[in-house]
């Protein structure tokens, strides 16, 4: 009898096996197919129209009202959506809204012709009043992050229905690229007013794609804007979902569940390229990792230690170790594609270097530090920690949650206690004034600004001063390759590697371009399938 | 019976009180500003401070946990920082997928363990009760997430059966349902394998036996109800448990429900959001509890409720 009662569940058991797998094997509709796809497809005389772009990101947007967001994960749904006066291109500042733009000679005037034949997506007419609306409320509104970079603008002025003034308080050199920084993109006045609180799920700019619905949790979905201005995109649908874990993410990718994943670590990237079964896109960033240091604390008060840092980190290791190959040598604070960049030798690895400079500043047997660091940079610290040893410093380490780090490090001078950590910095607008006037001038020190090594040298405040009240782009560079002289002497922070930005995608998928403030453009993107 | 659960609904007014308490004060005890969070690292200290005092972040402590206390007592939850939509508007609509997820693998789990459970015991000390248990072990022992990423890896990846990540379809809810299903399941079967075990050896199963019942009968008639009853408690509190296991099981499989809220709300410091999601979780575990006590009753005539 036992035996028998045996048998029965053992039947039931291979029943319930078999109906699982059979359900498994159906495989009907909404289900994925084989990722790849366009196997039968021959190769196309050109783009494809149509199909729905499936978009993974790390996180869901904060935010749609993109003068209040910070996160690429916004940025990169506001870019399908959203124009500003000025597009900034790997090749440098292009008309975007605005056809024309004229300087005053004095400098203090910038007047922008734009463009007539444009309406935002809700359907009211894109002119001079909407993008008077759109700055002033940032200047004048509380909350808004980027405000202080708008600090020179006195007044916006509607000239006429087309033509729109700024007036400035003084000349301000990189102004043409920060119009081009994707927080101040023109959004419909007319959905800011009527939904307040609730833009979000109104949101309405001028670009090829329009907001469909957004269900938070769930999916954000664009669809091509049939009135746009510009040539039409050729995708019909953008759907945006969200998954934090980057090992799902990629697991995702490679079953097919989705097109294009916005980040992809470097880590993957080597497997994936030789599997060969996805696509990795690999575009230049200006995203650096720094060794950052508190310039106010014993004893990287001194150039001298400072620069040890710099001789005592094996950073090609860093880069062939850690980044699987995925990183470039540092040759500046900033990476590759920013206004006013020039490639400075890099510091050789040389431990032994470091000690003797380590002596010449009066600490022949080393000190002891601390090295504070986000859990996603353990690896990193280790080895730079074990660097640093061989060099007498010893750091100990101290593993702090991403977002305590941030506001460990953004502490006021006075009650900043970090001494080293290791951050990445990008440049948002491509122009060297982001993040180096931003971060190495004394004038943006946490807490008007985002210097938080709290370095200060009076030569270099005044090259980058300069920087920005000269509007002729030659002369600019010209002070920024002198600042970067001293910076380079100077190393308020330690440039560890230019970080690559990569996507991955689907064989299928045509016509990505990004950028190097890492933006991703899909208006020319379009399905092989 | 009714007088009995609304007694127990109102004595979980001060337990939900302390979560309450509690989380308000963890989110807030814990490091990390959401004002910064929302402003960026860009942000000077002047838009940092701005925000703050849009979200009320500038209060004193009593200040904020008064108001939210006054909140919740006209079952207001708050605002998200984020969305700024009512709390119970971000949590309600992701309910359904936790709840989905739940049930199907508060299913596997009792359906599984009582079948292993019930194998083992019967063949007490053979084969199959070694394998049961064996699996049983496994079962515990594997963590959520690490089976989560090897059943994507096969059947997503690999052997491309099964959707890896989203929502949709009845297919984004099987590897889900198996991760959460197997770990209950291996609790239920050894609560059953016990305690059926422990039921077998009564003086009225042997005279069961005695008077010459068909072993079936006596383990599936006699036997088994009177084993089930702590076997439900388990079920009821994996039930619970899921809820929480949902947390990282929505957040690798991406399936939009209170569990990846949790996290992503977490990770950006959206204080209300956090705070109303842990408040609805207690509440649930506290309500499944209720409903446990509740069915003891129906399987227990013995069990009165006074």
């Amino acid at each position: 009898m036992q035996r028998g009662t045996t048998r029965n569940w053992m039947v039931a058991l291979c029943l319930v096996v078999l109906m699982l797998v059979s359900a498994c094997g159906a495989n009907p509709e909404g289900s994925p197919s084989a990722g790849t796809g366009g196997d039968a497809a021959s190769p196309a005389a050109g783009p494809k129209q149509g199909g729905t772009l499936r978009i993974l990101q790390s996180a869901e947007p904060t935010n749609l009202d993109i003068a209040r967001a910070v996160d690429n994960n916004t940025f990169n749904v506001a870019d399908q959506m959203y124009e500003g006066l000025i597009k900034m291109t790997n090749e440098g500042p292009k008309p975007g809204l605005a056809t024309d733009v004229k300087t005053s000679a004095d400098g203090l005037t910038w007047t922008f012709t734009l463009r007539k034949d444009v309406k935002f997506h809700d359907g009211t007419p894109f002119n001079a009043q909407a993008v008077k609306y759109n700055f002033d409320r940032i200047r004048t509104g509380k909350g808004f992050s980027y405000a202080n970079l708008l600090a020179p603008v006195t007044a916006v002025n509607a000239v006429d229905e087309h033509t729109v003034e700024f007036v400035l308080s003084e000349p301000f050199g990189p102004f043409r690229s920060i119009l081009g920084f994707i927080v101040f993109t023109i959004q419909s006045p007319a959905a800011l007013e009527q939904h307040g609180d609730a833009y979000s799920e109104h949101a309405a700019g001028t670009g090829p794609f329009k907001l469909q619905s957004w269900q938070r949790g769930k999916e954000l979905v664009l669809v091509r804007n049939e009135e746009y201005w510009g040539e039409k995109a050729y995708l019909e649908k953008l759907v945006f979902t969200s998954l934090s874990d980057p090992t799902a993410q990629v697991a995702a990718l490679e079953a097919g569940d989705i097109d294009l994943l916005t980040s992809l670590a470097a880590s993957e990237m080597p497997r994936l390229t030789e599997e060969g079964h996805v696509q990795v896109i690999v575009g230049d960033t200006s995203r650096t990792r720094w060794l950052v240091i508190n310039n106010l604390k014993k004893p990287f008060d001194k150039w001298q230690v400072r620069q040890a840092l710099a001789y005592a980190t094996n950073r090609e290791s860093y880069i062939k170790d850690l980044m699987q190959g995925q990183a470039r040598t540092a040759v500046n604070h900033i990476g590759s594609g920013v206004f006013g960049r020039t490639e400075m030798k890099p510091y050789p690895y040389d431990p032994e270097k470091a000690k003797q400079l380590l002596a010449e500043a009066g600490l022949p047997n080393g000190f002891n530090t601390e090295l504070s660091c986000a859990p996603t940079e353990e690896l990193l610290c280790q080895a730079i920690a074990q660097d640093l040893a061989k060099a007498g410093i010893k750091a100990e380490l101290k593993t702090i949650e991403f977002s305590t780090l941030i506001q460990y490090l953004f502490k006021p001078a006075a009650e900043n206690e970090y001494s080293l950590s290791i951050v990445a910095r990008a440049s948002q607008y491509l122009d060297a004034d982001f993040p180096i006037y931003t971060d190495f001038h004394s004038a943006n020190w946490r807490t008007s600004g985002t210097n938080f090594t709290f370095y200060k040298n009076e030569q270099v405040d005044k090259l980058l001063a300069a920087t920005r009240t000269e509007i002729d782009p030659a002369k600019r560079a010209a002070l920024f390759s002198q600042a970067f002289d001293q910076l380079w002497h100077d190393m308020p922070a330690v440039p560890l590697y230019h970080m690559v930005f990569g996507l991955g995608a689907t064989k299928d998928l045509k016509g990505v371009t990004t950028t190097a403030n890492e933006r991703i453009s899909l208006s020319k993107a379009w399905l092989d399938r | 019976m009714i007088r009995y659960a609304a007694g127990r609904l109102l004595l979980a007014i001060p337990t939900l009180l302390a979560v309450a308490l509690l989380i308000f004060a963890g989110v807030r005890l814990a490091p990390g500003d959401p004002a910064l969070t929302i402003a960026g690292e860009q942000a000077t200290q002047e838009t940092v401070e701005a925000i703050r005092h849009q979200l009320g972040l500038d209060q004193p402590f009593l200040v904020q946990l008064g108001r939210y206390l006054m909140g919740l007592a006209r079952l207001d939850l708050g605002q998200s920082i984020f969305s700024r939509a009512p709390v119970v508007h971000e949590i309600a609509p992701r309910l359904p997928t936790t709840l989905a997820v739940a049930a199907t693998s508060t299913a596997l789990a009792s359906a599984l363990g009582l079948l292993l459970g019930v194998v083992a015991a019967v063949h007490h000390r053979r084969l199959l009760d070694y394998a049961s248990m064996t699996f049983g072990l496994l079962g515990l022992s594997v963590p959520n997430f690490a089976l989560a990423l090897l059943l994507m890896l096969v059947f997503a990846v690999k052997l491309r059966v099964l959707p890896a990540t989203g929502s949709g379809s009845l297919l984004h809810y099987v590897m889900p349902t198996i991760t959460l299903g197997l770990s209950a399941a291996a609790v239920v079967a050894r609560m059953t394998r016990g305690s059926l075990l422990e039921v077998l050896r009564q003086d009225y199963v042997r005279t069961a036996r005695a008077k010459g019942l068909p072993e079936r009968v006596v383990v599936y008639r006699h036997a088994l109800k009177n084993a089930l009853m702590p076997v439900v408690t388990i079920v009821g509190l994996q039930f619970g448990q899921l809820i929480g296991g949902a947390v990282i099981v929505e957040s690798v499989f991406g399936l939009p429900g209170i569990g990846k809220l949790l996290i992503d709300r977490i990770l950006s410091r959206d204080y209300p959001v956090v705070q109303g999601t842990v408040l609805f979780a207690a509440f649930s575990f506290v309500l499944v509890n209720l409903v446990v006590d509740l069915l003891y009753g129906i399987l227990d005539p013995r069990v009165r409720y006074s």
